[in-house]
């Protein structure tokens, strides 16, 4: 009895997490946090840059754009000496995130949906940003979060 | 700033106003003021005040550094006319901007001076000096003491970049003769000079230096000016993406300026710590285009030119994180903006990637390149490592196309093998870089190539014919089929495909088709338990991630063919506790327990990953189960497999557990 109670309480919620993630969109039916190798080094690799673009976020010298990408926003707030770096690193950024959003499209079986996969991301990234980043809002502006 | 053409109609058009017998104000119509460089329209001087000594002048239109001002004024409160000179000490520029300004003029000398000190410290300082006795010269005379550099923004505002800090000191000094010759020379230092352009992308800080500049121009008409410069950058730091450099550059030219062309005649740049490079140029001015240019280094120093130049260009590509060494020399000339030729000889180069994929050591190469034509170049090294592999001495003749490079026979040792390649060539793409070859490789000791990479070791050999590989668009194709000897069988690797060899997640394809290897060998490399007899292996559609499967067809199965088969008891528990079955405990709880090795018929495995799950069977289904083992001979055993579905990960770690188990056993 004690079990099939707890089961009742669970099965709305989990319904709902259900529906609030594949919410009407064409990657919906993707599993976006899929396991392959590739994905593991790249993930890998992106949370060891995560330590450097960290700071760069918080002074606003790099912002998250509206398209799964992160850019130079502010070279000004980087000194000179490292702003070659600065820009290095968001190219390096980058590429891992096209290759990540490749990668999961062709985990998931469907290497078509690598641009609905990056929109989906480009949403979580921005969702997901520390208070005081600097963000893309639809049309491309930037905001401080 | 000569005034070649003085109209002043002094009085000419005056009008005397006398409003009372107290006031008094004047009017005067001064007319035009002109020299090359500058042209003052509609001067206008008006005089008030009890003794005239309140004055405004204004400039009607004002044209000077291809800028021009309307409706200048200058107010000056303690106005003296004395004999001929006019002159004011304390004025003020009140339009368009507001200016101290001090101005002295004698109109019997047509000389003066004109003082403006916008800021404590800051003084731009002209004098117009008089005709000299007998001559017919006239110079000016322009002195800088701690002169803003961010002015020369409002007078330049469509400069690209932005002028922040920064004070000028210096003279410049320009004479005209009545015949027309007109000279120019300066010595400027500028000091905590800063610039940025919008994004920040091309900016400079902290800046000092030094330059010295000639020019003459003959004065008849159509001749060019000659000029020469002198200039040291000493200080501060510059970003112009993706360059960054430290001060430490030293620019020696001298060339022509005329009618639509500017010309270089000889540049010298010489940069600290890596050595210099010269050129010359003619540029169309009307077009900006280079008519022709050569541009031709020293013999320089790899490291530096590399950290500063080369390194942030190659970012995040498989050349972004070199340690170099050697030296090279380039040069290049340019017909019509187009380059024509250009050669690059490289001596005794060393490259190491910083990741260890790649090194080559001993580089040298002499490469010519000329449009439109072939020529021969010649490339060779020492030595080479890729993926810490070594690779012996090479050299060859390389013919250079316009759009592409080959190489007809060269040959790589690989080990104690042989890499005989034919036919290289290399050629540019809107992609980058695409190469094709196509080789044969002698034999290879498959364990002196094993333990390089910290495999066990095989016996065996690794040899085959290459009949094509291509490289573009990132991937590497092996058209044909690469053979390894190996386990006295042999291995065909067929539709061998790289995607991104030195990126992050180097994918891999390939089909792999074994042929009677022999167990015995294979059980005695891996510590499995000994099996004798042949097996087939036939591996479809395999898919390496990062060097990892993430998916395959495969199917393991003993070859056709009479020879006697074997399996002993450690490699039965073995293949059992792969399955994750209890068979070993079958065997001990029977009367087998008392047989070292039992016969079979036949043995196979098979194994589709997808997902991370390995879908698994044997040879064949039986009693709700797949047979792995079928039994023959005295005394026979079967082995039967239950579980279809492991995990991959699961799998590699029971194998590693067996693996590791066996050895301990054996070293027991």
């Amino acid at each position: 009895m004690r079990a099939k109670h707890l089961r009742l309480r669970v099965v709305p919620l989990v319904l709902a997490l259900f529906a609030l993630l594949f919410a009407g969109h064409a990657a919906a039916q993707a599993n976006l946090d899929i396991d392959t190798p590739a994905i593991r080094s790249l993930t890998a690799s992106m949370q060891q840059r995560h330590a450097q673009l960290a700071p760069l976020y918080a002074s606003g010298a790099v912002g998250i754009t509206r398209d799964g990408l992160v850019a130079l926003r502010d070279a000004g707030a980087v000194p000179l000496a490292q702003r070659a770096q600065v820009n290095a690193l968001v190219a390096a950024e980058n590429q891992d995130r096209l290759a990540l959003y490749r990668e999961i499209a062709r985990a998931n079986g469907h290497p078509e949906w690598e641009s609905d996969i990056r929109a989906k991301f480009g949403e979580r990234w921005i969702a997901r940003a520390s208070a005081g980043w600097w963000v893309q809002d639809p049309g491309g502006n930037w905001r401080k979060k | 700033m000569i005034v070649t053409r003085t109209h002043i109609a002094l009085l000419a058009a005056a009008s005397v106003g006398a409003a009372s017998a107290q006031t008094q104000s004047i009017s005067v119509s001064i007319g035009d003021l002109s020299g090359p460089g500058f042209e003052a329209r509609g001067l206008r001087l008006e005089l008030a005040g009890d003794s005239l000594t309140r004055a405004t002048l204004r400039i009607g239109e004002l044209a000077a550094l291809d800028h021009r001002w309307h409706d200048l004024a200058v107010r000056c409160n303690a106005f003296r006319l004395e004999r001929s000179t006019v002159a004011c000490d304390a004025g003020r520029i009140e339009q368009p901007v507001t200016l101290p300004v001090a101005f002295c003029y004698d109109l019997d000398a047509a000389a003066g001076s004109v003082t403006l000190s916008p800021a404590p410290g800051e003084r731009w300082h002209a004098v117009l000096e008089p005709l000299p006795a007998g001559g017919s010269a006239r110079t000016i005379t322009l002195t800088l003491a701690g002169a803003q550099l961010a002015r020369v923004q409002a007078v330049a505002p469509a400069l690209p970049i932005t002028l922040g800090a920064g004070a000028v000191d210096g003279v410049v000094r320009a004479t005209r003769a009545a015949s027309g010759r007109t000279e120019m020379r300066g010595e400027l230092t500028v000091r905590n000079a800063a610039f940025s352009d919008a994004s920040g992308l091309h900016a400079g800080d902290a800046l000092a230096g030094r330059v010295a500049f000639n020019g003459a121009h003959a004065g008849a008409p159509g001749s060019a000016w000659r000029w020469d410069i002198d200039a040291t950058w000493s200080e501060g730091e510059v970003f112009w993406d993706p360059v960054y450099t430290k001060a430490g550059y030293r620019l020696v030219a001298a060339g022509t300026y005329g009618g639509r062309t500017f010309e270089v005649g000889e540049a010298t740049l010489a940069m600290q710590d890596i050595g210099e490079v010269r050129a010359s140029a003619s540029v169309d001015l009307a077009t900006r285009a280079i008519v022709r240019a050569r541009i031709e280094t020293a013999e320089l120093p790899v490291p530096p030119l590399y950290a500063r130049f080369l390194k942030p260009l190659a970012a995040n590509s498989a050349l972004g994180e070199l340690r170099t060494d050697g030296r090279l020399r380039a040069s290049a000339t340019v017909q019509a903006g187009r380059v024509t030729e250009a050669t690059l000889d490289v001596d005794d180069l060393s490259v190491e990637d910083e990741r260890q994929r790649f090194a080559l050591f001993g580089v040298y190469a002499h490469a010519p390149w000329k449009e439109g034509a072939r020529t021969e170049g010649r490339i060779g090294m020492s030595g080479a490592e890729v993926q810490r592999l070594p690779l012996g001495a090479v050299g060859a003749t390389l013919d250079i196309g316009s759009e592409d490079v080959r190489a007809d026979d060269f040959n790589i040792p690989v080990l104690s093998g042989l890499l005989q390649l034919r036919d290289l060539r290399v050629r540019r793409t809107d992609e980058g870089l695409a190469w094709q070859v196509s080789g044969a490789l002698s034999p290879v000791p498959l364990p002196e190539l094993l333990a390089h990479f910290g495999l066990p070791a095989m016996q065996g050999t690794i040899a085959g014919e290459i009949p094509r590989v291509r490289y573009e668009r990132s991937t590497l194709t092996v058209d044909g089929a690469l053979t390894i000897r190996v386990f006295d069988g042999t291995v065909t690797v067929t539709g061998l495909q790289l995607e991104s060899p030195l990126g992050l997640a180097p994918r891999l394809r390939a089909d792999l088709d074994a042929r009677g290897l022999d167990l015995d060998l294979v059980t005695r490399t891996f510590a499995f338990g000994r099996m004798t007899g042949k097996i087939d292996a036939h591996i479809a559609d395999l898919v390496l991630s990062d060097w990892r499967p993430v998916r395959f067809d495969a199917r393991v199965a003993s070859s056709p063919g009479d020879y006697p088969k074997r399996i002993s008891q450690t490699a039965v528990n073995s293949i059992t506790a792969l399955g994750g079955g209890g068979a070993a405990q079958a065997i001990q709880e029977t009367a087998l327990r008392f047989f070292e090795t039992f016969g079979y018929s036949k043995l196979g495995i098979t194994c589709r990953l997808e997902n991370g799950v390995c879908r698994m069977g044997g040879i064949e289904d039986r009693l709700g189960g797949y047979v792995l083992v079928a039994g023959g001979g005295v005394p026979a055993i079967n082995v039967l497999g239950y579980n279809r579905d492991v995990g991959w990960e699961e799998l590699v770690t029971r194998l590693k557990r067996v693996l590791d188990a066996n050895v301990k056993a054996t070293i027991q």
